[in-house]
């Protein structure tokens, strides 16, 4: 919902915190606000002529009922939506490759969106910044490892192999490898041959 | 017999497995309560400061490099005016700015400079220099992510410390001001 909510309303934070002065950044939930405030359908223009036989109350049905298929036309098509800025992409190929590195790269502000998603300013600069050094001819790695050099690992959604992440990588499988050794262990003592269950009644855990 | 052996040990196997996984659970809550996911650790810490160039709030033709803050220790303080958490810090800035020993530097981060020099004139200005970074471009070099941040760099431009949040008076003594004094000590 979020990644719609970004694609529907293209409006930076700058912009709408003129509207809003007292947005902030840390600990509100404003930003949130704010953009369900936006994404409430605007009344029809002054002066809109109303159709003919149609009264009030069939009108706002109406409204009703277009609001309805629009947001269906929305969510259909919202798939793989993202923030829209206006980067001029030299090739498909290039903006296929821009919007895969900023989907495995971490919003700093608003941690649980990618930068490719996030409307949040800070996601925006980044965009941007990633959008020139890939016209400055830069890989994938390299942009990555300048943004680590400033952002640390945190900003990688898949987090390198490292002596700080070995409990990461390997924990998970290691306590399925024990659990399934104590199961291979139980499952053989009970269908050790039939003289020796009898010894081991009362051991049953 | 060597079954005889085992019992007693296996007994208490799923109560150290039980054990195991209360002192994981704990170790988690314990990390939660006391880590607040939003600080991420720089990675520039101990590392030089970026070079910048960027001009003084109050004289915008005027800019201030990051050799000319070179010689002696100094905080740089990130902030905005639009900065909800920064109002939280701007009383804690002001008692203490005579108090840390070294200049405050105020970082005006993303900010239009107008809306910035009200907003000092309103609240009081604690910074003994602010410079302005329109673009937040600069910023990104420093690592900045949010507002307020500060960070301490020592007389060679390498980064001491950084503390994102607010600065409150249990932060500056219990983490700030050691740090001012051990740089005060070592003489750089």
């Amino acid at each position: 919902m979020k990644r719609l909510v970004a694609w529907l309303e293209p409006l930076s934070h700058r912009e709408r915190r003129r509207e809003a002065p007292s947005a902030q950044r840390w600990g509100e939930g404003s930003g949130l606000n704010r953009r369900a405030a936006s994404c409430v359908p605007s009344p029809a223009p002054p002066g809109h002529p109303l159709p003919k036989g149609e009264g009030k109350n069939g009108l706002r049905h109406m409204r009703h009922v277009m609001a309805a298929v629009g947001v269906a036309f929305a969510l259909a098509f919202s798939t793989g939506a993202f923030a829209i800025d206006p980067l001029p992409f030299q090739s498909t190929a290039q903006r296929e490759r821009f919007q895969h590195l900023t989907s495995e790269l971490r919003c700093m502000v608003c941690q649980d969106e990618s930068l490719l998603a996030s409307n949040a300013d800070f996601a925006k600069q980044l965009r941007r910044q990633i959008f020139e050094m890939m016209q400055q001819g830069k890989s994938d790695k390299e942009i990555k490892d300048w943004l680590v050099a400033r952002y640390s690992t945190f900003i990688l959604y898949d987090p390198p192999l490292a002596p700080s992440t070995i409990a990461l990588w390997f924990g998970t499988p290691a306590i399925l490898l024990a659990g399934g050794i104590v199961v291979v262990v139980l499952l053989r003592r009970r269908t050790r041959p039939a003289g020796s269950i009898a010894e081991d009644l009362g051991d049953d855990w | 017999m060597n079954e005889v052996a085992r019992r007693p040990i296996g007994r208490f196997v799923p109560l150290i497995v039980f054990a195991a996984l209360v002192a994981f659970f704990v170790v988690g809550l314990v990390w939660n309560q006391t880590h607040d996911a939003r600080f991420v650790p720089s990675p520039l810490i101990d590392k030089p400061a970026p070079a910048f160039r960027l001009p003084k709030l109050e004289q915008p033709t005027q800019f201030v490099t990051k050799a000319d803050l070179l010689g002696k220790p100094y905080l740089l303080n990130v902030f905005a005016s639009w900065c909800f958490a920064c109002g939280d810090e701007h009383p804690v800035l002001m008692a203490y700015r005579d108090k840390f020993g070294v200049p405050l530097i105020g970082y005006d981060y993303k900010d239009a400079p107008q809306d910035a020099r009200a907003w000092l004139q309103r609240h009081g200005d604690p910074y003994h220099e602010v410079i302005a970074d329109q673009s937040g471009d600069t910023a990104i070099n420093f690592g900045v992510y949010g507002a307020p941040e500060t960070y301490l760099i020592d007389a060679k431009g390498i980064i001491r410390y950084k503390h994102i949040g607010p600065l409150t008076p249990d932060v500056i003594a219990k983490e700030l001001e050691p740090r001012i004094r051990e740089l005060e000590d070592q003489g750089t």
